[in-house]
């Protein structure tokens, strides 16, 4: 470009001229790349957030299959020749680390002639398992003997029983010519025909070692933790074995002595860094390739375990990877509208920014083109001007984006890929920036042109209301008629707020100026003051000051739009979190929850009310069938008074109402037995909470059929949630309700038996504590948890998870707007003061000082500020009543939310707005102030 | 109206003998640069139509420096754009060049104003490039016009008293400043027309009389230059001054004129294509009764004040 040069080499440095402009256009640019960066980066921080929360919630005594390990599994095996080889497979999966072996005597399992493993001391046979685990004997707490001595470990209650102690002598094999008709029972001779042979060796006893109450299960968190992988009672317990711990060695020689079958079990679990997304799918690919070859005939593992009993490759990593894949999804879906939207705001910021700059540029443009300089020198110049703010700007947006999301983001660990992505997305946003604003100035060259061909401008975008409006009607009309459960999945959640507020607050100021307009034309006709009878000075000169060709309807409209996003994210958020909360406690029950397989395991357990520490309950979930409708509903068996302790009722009123209904319950029985003797059909319905929807009304009897058992009800109350309720359930009082239950068989074990029948019914304790409190109380009685559940883990659920950074992600766009509603209103009042510079310095010359121009200014500003809060009030109203169908998470999972508004949300934007016009009075002030009147006289402000 | 139609159309010469000789004072070529025939500009305002322009006949000979006198909204603005091909008119015709440019398409005009036409714009920060120093200014305007002629930047600066200033943005020049940097910009490489608005305005004598000594030196390397002025000192040394007041051009003078009685100054009234004749302001005074006595008497026609009959 030969002829353009001075204007083409000074254009990349312009910007830094233009102060406010050049900041107005940089703020933009980054607004719009950083909430488009954001796509890829929330994607990114979601999965991987997701990710961690989701293994962090599975427990170490899940199964293995369930679990983030790696686990192979060689029942009488393996050969002692591939055990290397296959550590060495398991070790070959990326990503996992700590690899741990376990070996235990498990014929009598693996024997179909299920001889007894036994420990013999003098006369004594207590069924008794021979155990190796990696690190197992360093995790024991020693009750006696000293660590690495040789031998095995016994539990100390059993040392005592046999008067053992370090240095003794024991038996120890495997027996067919006894058995154990039930728990706790001593062993029986077997009268009938022998189908083995016994076989017996004596060890050393290297200590004795601490236990659980049950005087079996080994205390330490090392024992906590792989209580589901111990070894079960072959003393027909539902409890662990009677352990014989020693080291690899000595477990190895005693197993061949007496002949057992090994259960040989090597697990790694994945690492710290494996728990990303990517690395987790390579980890899963690569467990998956495992279990694969393991099923082929003729593969390396096959060969591998040619001679052993059975085998099995666990791994819960390809489903963990499945579902965080689908949480990723989840995630990605409910962020999208919001991602669409804040495109959408970023995109009007720089095209707002984009038309500022134009303006400003318009004389340029004249002289240009009446210069008869070619057009895209034009556009050349004026975009290598935007160079530096745009890329600066999508620099700092894209560096904003990521530091956001490291530093309060679900992950702080960003995918490099996701930051690239990032990356790239910004660099789009600089050329789109650029490319727009060449449009722009194309557009305002091809205006100019026609002026100075002497045809009018065309003046096509003074329609844009009646259109705005008309798209806004229809957005909320689809709102209002759409599945309710469609939140947040589209971008009409999150761009209808935007529609709403932007037309609300056009139309409502326009309306406002009509009717002032109207009264002043009433009050000139009728000669009748409206305001009042003469006109202060302070008025003259207001009315002089405004004089800019910047309405302040358009101030008032710009700052109504920007804080009612901000007021609607803040609330939005705000109603979001307290849902997300109150279903997470109505899908958890408690902070934290274990099941066990019964009851009466526990102590006191033989009633409905077992002996728990202060803070838990236990809880019988099932189901049964009301009649005559023949509907199911959930069934929560529940002590009221340890539950009103144990169970978590949120901060809202729903769950709060749940809680206070528990009092409908009321005494229990006084005798329970006698209730259970007398007649059923003469005593009083069972009282019965009913949460969820239903036909039901309150005071309603009917017959609960559970099994083969039928009972009557009356309906006491009708909820809308219970915590651990996310069906139609009904709640029971186990005071009332077991007693009247048939008695059969076994009198102590009734309370899970007749739910037992039903076959679906789970035994659950419900705590306030933690859940590791929960696993030590249920470890100190010996008693095995079969699962867990806590708050957190139902926090993690991918719809709540992704709905809350959702709203945090609405919250960041409202501040955003408000910034970028800030910036353009104190661009603008700058604008109006450089306007009016004219009359600024006339009325100074007549005598009106500075500080009572800055005074009146400050006045009209914060009248301004009032004047968007008023407009803002109709269309925001509007929102806060759409707002729970467009936010709110899970509509499936109660309760619903309500429409409620809190004050913070609403005093930050107000206080946001003041913030805006403070700022804007001191810019008004300085720019006044700067004024040189030679400059103002010759019009080059 | 062209030169031969000013050559054979009826001079109205007021009080004027008939054997006033005009004294030629610039070095006009008679060769025409821009002709206006019963130019019309009406624009649509907010408040109605405004016709600015209400039939002008007027040529500008190539050489020629011509100031357009009169007061406020007199459509002395809408003559410039229309000269400098910044508006177009809505009836009558435009020449340049010895082309009809009335119709000319926007790529052709915009051609023009980049090869042969220079402005100088009321607001002379409106005519400079606020972000290049002055010499820039100079040096863009004249790489946009891309001719190789007339004066070179630092020479035009030199000539207007702004070599000191070369290296300061608009910004930072005074209003006079400004002004003598717009000018300059629009003499850069010898232009065949200088459309100036008001080039004097805010110059002090000595800057206002540089200016108008650049004009006249353009004007003798055969450059046109049409200006508007309110200026007393610029209409006191420009040749050639025409009237323009309702959008009507009442009143032309040239120069000097020498008759038997001595020196007197000479004027030239228009007459419209409709027959209407517009008195400059001194031979209106001698009428008050705005009533006139038509005498045609050989060859020429004599307006006297009407005999009062009572």
């Amino acid at each position: 470009m030969p002829r353009g040069w001075p204007l083409l080499r000074q254009a990349p440095a312009r910007m830094v001229h233009n102060g406010s402009l050049a900041a107005m256009i940089l703020l933009s640019v980054a607004l719009l790349a950083g909430l488009v960066a954001a796509g890829p980066v929330f994607g990114s921080a979601t999965n991987a957030g997701g990710l961690a929360r989701r293994l962090a919630a599975i427990p170490e005594t899940t199964a293995a299959s369930l679990r983030p390990v790696v686990q192979v599994t060689v029942r009488n095996g393996p050969p002692a020749a591939a055990e290397p080889r296959i550590r060495a497979l398991v070790d070959d999966v990326p990503f996992i680390a700590d690899p741990q072996t376990s070996v235990f005597g498990d014929a009598w399992h693996l024997d179909q002639r299920h001889p007894t493993p036994y420990l013999l001391a003098g006369a004594t046979r207590l069924p008794a398992v021979l155990y190796f685990r990696t690190g197992a004997v360093d995790g024991l707490q020693i009750a006696s003997g000293k660590r690495g001595a040789p031998g095995l470990w016994v539990p100390e209650a059993a040392a005592e029983d046999l008067g053992l102690g370090p240095g003794s002598r024991i038996q120890i094999g495997k027996t067919f010519r006894y058995t154990i008709p039930s728990c706790g029972s001593p062993f029986l001779k077997l009268l009938g025909k022998v189908s083995g042979k016994d076989t017996g060796t004596t060890i050393a006893v290297a200590g004795t070692y601490r236990t659980a109450a049950d005087g079996k299960f080994p205390l330490g968190p090392y024992f906590s933790r792989i209580s589901s992988g111990l070894p079960s009672d072959p003393g027909q317990c539902p409890s662990t074995a009677l352990l014989l711990i020693g080291d690899r060695a000595t477990v190895d020689t005693a197993l061949a002595a007496v002949k057992e079958m090994p259960t040989w079990t090597h697990i790694a679990k994945l690492t710290a860094l494996g728990q990303t997304p990517e690395h987790l799918r390579q980890a899963a690919a690569a467990a998956a390739r495992l279990r694969l070859m393991a099923a082929q005939p003729g593969s390396e593992v096959a060969d591998l375990m040619a001679g052993s009993g059975d085998f099995q490759i666990d791994s819960g990593l390809p489903a963990i990877h499945r579902k965080a894949d689908l949480d990723a999804v989840a995630a990605r879906q409910q962020g999208r509208g919001i991602a669409y939207a804040g495109g959408a705001l970023g995109l009007a910021a720089v095209v707002v920014a984009l038309r500022a700059l134009a303006q400003r540029r318009r004389r340029e443009t004249e002289l240009l083109l009446g210069l008869g300089t070619p057009t895209w020198i034009v556009v050349a110049a004026g975009t290598i001007e935007l160079l530096l703010p745009t890329v600066l700007g999508a620099g700092a947006g894209w560096a904003a984006t990521c530091l956001i999301f490291r530093w309060f983001g679900p992950n702080p660990q960003l995918d490099a890929a996701a930051v690239q992505a990032a990356g790239l997305a910004a660099a789009l946003v600089a050329g789109v920036t650029l490319f727009c604003n060449a449009f722009v100035i194309l557009g305002q060259a091809r205006a100019v042109s026609r002026t100075l061909e002497g045809r009018p401008e065309s003046r096509w975008g003074s329609q844009w209301l009646p259109l705005l409006t008309g798209a806004t009607v229809l957005t909320v009309i689809a709102t209002l008629t759409r599945d309710r459960e469609q939140t947040y999945q589209d971008p009409m959640a999150a761009l209808l707020p935007i529609l709403v507020l932007a037309c609300g607050c056009s139309i409502v100021a326009r309306m406002a100026g009509a009717v002032v307009a109207e009264i002043r034309r009433r009050r000139g006709q009728l000669a009748v003051p409206v305001f009042s009878v003469r006109p202060s000075a302070d008025r003259l000169v207001l009315r002089g000051l405004r004089r800019t060709g910047v309405p302040v309807a358009d101030l008032i409209i710009v700052l109504g739009v920007g804080v009612g996003v901000l007021a609607y994210g803040l609330l939005s958020s705000a109603q979001v979190n307290r849902s997300v909360m109150e279903k997470a406690t109505v899908l958890a029950g408690a902070s934290s929850s274990a099941r066990i397989a019964h009851s009466w395991l526990l102590e006191g357990g033989d009633g409905p009310s077992p002996r728990l520490a202060a803070g838990a309950s236990v809880v019988w979930r099932g189901s049964g069938v009301l009649t005559p409708d023949n509907r199911v509903y959930d069934l929560l068996v529940v002590n009221p008074t340890s539950l009103r302790d144990a169970a978590s009722w949120g901060s809202g009123p729903e769950l709060a109402e749940a809680k206070a209904a528990l009092n409908e319950f009321g005494q229990p029985p006084a005798n329970p037995a006698r209730i259970a003797s007398a007649d059923q059909s003469a005593l009083p319905p069972i009282p019965a909470l009913l949460v969820g929807p239903s036909d039901r009304s309150v005071g309603s009897t009917a017959q609960l059929a559970v099994a083969f058992q039928k009972q009557p009800i009356e309906i006491r109350r009708h909820l809308t949630a219970f915590p651990g309720a996310v069906r139609p359930t009904l709640v029971l009082d186990a005071r009332s309700y077991f007693p009247r239950l048939d008695e059969e068989e076994d009198p102590s074990h009734q309370i899970d038996r007749v739910l037992e029948i039903q076959g679906d019914y789970t035994t659950w304790i419900w705590s306030r504590q933690s859940l590791k409190s929960v696993l030590q109380l249920m470890g100190a009685h010996g008693i095995p948890t079969q699962e867990t559940f806590t708050l957190d883990q139902a926090l993690a659920t991918p719809v709540l998870t992704s709905g809350r950074w959702a709203a945090g992600y609405q919250v960041a766009l409202g501040w955003a707007a408000a910034i970028l509603a800030g910036l353009a209103v104190v661009v603008a009042v700058d604008r109006r003061v450089a306007r009016a510079a004219p009359v600024d310095l006339i009325l100074r010359r007549f005598g009106v000082r500075p500080a009572r121009l800055l005074r009146l200014r400050a006045r009209e500003l914060a009248l301004t500020a009032l004047g968007a809060l008023a407009v803002l009030a109709i269309p925001l109203a509007l929102m806060v009543v759409l707002l729970p169908r467009l936010v709110e998470p899970d509509t499936a999972l109660p309760p619903e939310m309500p429409v409620r508004v809190t004050a913070l949300p609403l005093l930050l934007s107000v206080g946001a707005a003041i913030g805006v016009m403070i700022v804007a009075a001191i810019a008004a002030a300085r720019r006044s102030a700067s004024l040189d009147p030679g400059e103002v006289l010759r019009d080059d402000t | 109206m062209t030169p031969d139609a000013m050559a054979t159309g009826a001079m109205a010469t007021g009080a004027m003998p008939p054997d006033t000789v005009i004294a030629e004072s610039m070095p006009s070529t008679g060769e025409s640069t821009a002709g206006f025939a019963n130019v019309v500009r009406i624009y649509q305002a907010a408040s109605g139509e405004v016709h600015a322009l209400r039939g002008v006949d007027v040529d500008f000979p190539r050489g020629s420096v011509t100031a357009i006198a009169g007061p406020s909204g007199g459509g002395k603005s809408t003559l410039l754009s229309i000269l400098a091909l910044r508006d177009r008119v809505t009836a009558g015709t435009v020449t340049l060049f010895g082309n009809d440019v009335t119709r000319a398409r926007g790529t052709t005009l915009k051609a023009l104003r980049r090869s042969a036409i220079a402005w100088v714009p009321q607001r002379p920060s409106h005519g400079l490039l606020p972000q290049l120093s002055a010499r820039d200014n100079l040096v863009q305007i004249a790489r946009i016009r891309g001719r190789a002629t007339g004066w070179t930047p630092d020479e035009a600066l030199e000539l207007l008293g702004l070599t000191a200033r070369a290296s300061g943005r608009p910004g930072r020049l005074s209003g006079g400043e400004q002004q003598r940097l717009a000018v300059a910009a629009a003499l850069m490489h010898a232009p065949e027309l200088v459309v100036a608005d008001e080039p004097t305005a805010e110059l002090d004598d000595p800057n206002a009389d540089r200016v108008i000594a650049a004009l006249m030196a353009v004007a003798a390397q055969g450059t046109t230059c049409v200006v508007s002025t309110h200026d007393s000192r610029a209409l006191r040394h420009l040749p050639r001054v025409l009237h323009l007041r309702h959008g009507v051009l009442s009143a032309e003078r040239s120069g000097t004129a020498e008759s038997a009685s001595g020196q007197v100054r000479t004027a030239e009234a228009v007459i419209d294509s409709a027959g209407r004749l517009q008195l400059p302001p001194e031979a209106l005074r001698l009428f008050p009764g705005r009533r006139v006595a038509v005498r045609i008497e050989r060859g020429s026609v004599i307006l006297d004040p009407p005999v009062d009959n009572s």
